[in-house]
């Protein structure tokens, strides 16, 4: 198997065995249909997942993205841990007052101030600096972003949010369209009967691709796969001018970003055809020397 | 069960060849053969996939063929793009053909040559010879796009796709991509039609052998260079600008009235991807009396790796190369 792996192309290994899964799910429908003369549901969901997991996977590799964007910009998770913090806060001010008047109580009732009062008050000054510091940072989050920076984030959301909306119905297009073929074999299977496996399998073919056909070329489609594509693409786009900025924004950042790199690649295309040019032109000049040469 | 997948041995390029010329990405091949006719005829790959479907086994080999004839052989190879060829443009590859074709010419002492393009390649030489018809005695297209505005499904996906939405967040349009786009356009054939064919043929050495090297070729995808991708995508399949007489390149309208050299366009009646209406309208407009069209019952591919298509149409086509090459 890793032999495979290694040499085939890795589109052609990963079709062969989805390929041979979906045999082995038609084999076990033929089976029961040779038994019971019926044709069930079961099996084809599965069938569909092996046979579009191809195509589905991008997307869905995508859409694992946003996690990796929540994780790197976790603002509902700092909301959250402020809550958390507050509730903890609370506590704390309770214990405390709990252990001061327990101390008071058991020493001297009438000291105005014990080493307990020392000990509360040094924590709550650490906690009230944490507390504050976190306080001015979070409010503070949106107008640390550098200029244009961030435009791309919001739009980097709007179209995630498109994205996610286009690949759902995108796929259950898809899957709408998978089971329309699955209905009309299960219809012809209760009316006729297939004499071998080969006819029925061929027959399934049939149907899908009938279905297929139509299903690529329709409008419906057209409009979905380009608002997929286009959100999908936006959306990586804002999301890398964001990082760029981001870091473009900072000092101490030692790396050039993919933008200014292009601009490089950009300057030294044209210079190479500048010099393409020139090199041309001086050929021509050459051949003009000579002939003028030739001629005194 | 695939033990016998484990024996295949996918060799392409079966001819020999030296690279003669190579600027950055592009490379000017030249196979060795016996001439026997003065016209070489430089082929004109297509930047998408790899030039060696031309030659890719011995059975199923143009290139063996034209050599077998005593055609002088000559192929561009477009490379592999990468980040850094992000802002190459079309015109950049028409420079390239046209560099290639002035060194044939003086190597070969010949004004013209026979110019062969494949698929989008053809697209590319189309371009050329109505720039530049003094070099090209004859123009033979493959399986080619030249009229855009037709209704299979990739003209459609292109129609409704912004490439330049793609091409700023990508770059390049990668092999995989364009890997997943080709196959999704007709999956049912290509993605359980083929290979519920293969599963039935794992004990089949020979079926095996022709199998993967397709299958090898299929997957081998160069990038699309960033640019190259919009100006495609905008220019040839949004506004159908080479037979609307509206292309430019460098500043240079192409004009389709000034292919009057012979050409032969070679078409498969089932093609998906460049059917016979991309084809078709443009032989209808050049003003060249020489001009013929040959046709297959295949696909795309299959015009030029079908046993069939080689017994048949290949026989014909190189014929009409050889009696015009002297």
């Amino acid at each position: 198997m890793l032999d495979l792996y290694r040499m085939l192309p890795k589109e052609s290994f990963e079709l062969l065995f989805r390929n041979l899964s979906v045999r082995d799910y038609l084999k076990e429908i033929w089976s029961r249909y040779e038994q019971f003369g019926v044709i069930k549901e079961d099996y084809f969901e599965e069938i569909f997942n092996e046979l579009f997991r191809f195509f589905l996977r991008p997307f869905e590799l995508v859409l694992l993205n946003e996690r990796a964007i929540r994780s790197m910009i976790p603002l509902n998770e700092m909301l959250e841990g402020k809550g958390v913090l507050n509730a903890y806060s609370e506590l704390m001010n309770s214990l405390a007052s709990h252990g001061l008047l327990t101390f008071k109580l058991l020493s001297d009732p009438f000291q105005q101030k014990t080493p307990l009062d020392d000990f509360i008050e040094e924590w709550r000054e650490i906690f009230r600096n944490f507390e504050s510091k976190f306080d001015i940072t979070l409010p503070d989050y949106p107008f640390l972003l550098p200029e244009g920076a961030k435009n791309y984030f919001l739009d980097c959301f709007l179209h995630w949010k498109d994205f996610v909306e286009s690949y759902e119905k995108y796929r259950r297009l898809l899957n709408e369209t998978y089971w329309r073929a699955v209905k009309a074999l299960i219809d012809f299977a209760e009316r006729k009967s297939f004499k071998d496996f080969s006819e029925f399998m061929s027959f399934f073919q049939e149907v899908l691709a009938k279905e297929f056909d139509s299903l690529l070329k329709s409008e419906e489609y057209l409009e979905l796969q380009g608002r997929l594509f286009s959100s999908l693409f936006d959306h990586i786009y804002c999301f890398r001018r964001f990082l760029e900025l981001l870091m473009d924004n900072n000092p101490a950042n030692p790396f050039a970003t993919v933008s200014q790199i292009d601009e490089a690649y950009r300057r030294i295309l044209d210079l190479r055809r500048k010099v393409s040019e020139l090199e041309k032109r001086v050929e021509m000049l050459e051949v003009e020397l000579c002939s003028r040469k030739s001629e005194r | 069960m695939l033990e016998k997948i484990r024996e295949v041995n996918v060799k392409p390029w079966t001819c020999e060849f030296e690279v003669v010329h190579e600027d950055w990405l592009f490379k000017l091949l030249h196979f060795k053969g016996e001439k026997k006719h003065r016209i070489p005829l430089l082929f004109v790959y297509a930047f998408i996939n790899r030039p060696y479907v031309l030659d890719l086994h011995e059975d199923v080999s143009v290139v063996r063929k034209l050599i077998r004839e005593g055609i002088d052989v000559w192929m561009i190879d477009w490379g592999y793009p990468k980040r850094a060829d992000r802002f190459l443009k079309i015109e950049d590859y028409i420079d390239y053909i046209d560099f290639c074709v002035e060194k044939i010419r003086k190597e070969c002492k010949v004004n013209s040559l026979t110019l062969h393009g494949y698929c989008l390649g053809s697209t590319l030489a189309t371009i050329y010879a109505a720039l530049h018809p003094e070099k090209v005695k004859n123009l033979v297209i493959q399986t080619p796009p030249i009229n855009f505005d037709t209704e299979n499904a990739l003209a459609l996906w292109a129609k409704h796709i912004d490439p330049k939405r793609i091409t700023r967040a990508v770059g390049n349009v990668s092999g995989e991509m364009l890997n997943i786009a080709f196959l999704l356009i007709d999956p049912i054939r290509l993605v359980l039609g083929k290979y519920q064919g293969l599963i039935d043929n794992l004990e089949d050495p020979r079926f095996l052998k022709e199998f993967y090297s397709m299958d090898f070729w299929i997957f081998d995808s160069p990038a699309v260079a960033g640019n190259v991708f919009d100006e495609y995508i905008e220019r040839w399949y949004h506004r159908n600008e080479i037979m609307n007489g509206k292309y430019t390149v460098g500043g240079k309208p192409v004009d389709l009235s000034r292919i009057t050299m012979p050409v032969l366009a070679l078409y498969a009646e089932k093609d998906h991807i460049t059917p016979p209406s991309a084809v078709l309208p443009f032989l209808e407009k050049i003003p060249s009396k020489d001009k013929r069209a040959m046709s297959v019952d295949k696909g795309h591919i299959g015009l030029t790796v079908s046993k069939s298509a080689h017994a048949k149409l290949w026989n014909e086509a190189i014929k009409w190369i050889v009696e015009r090459s002297d």
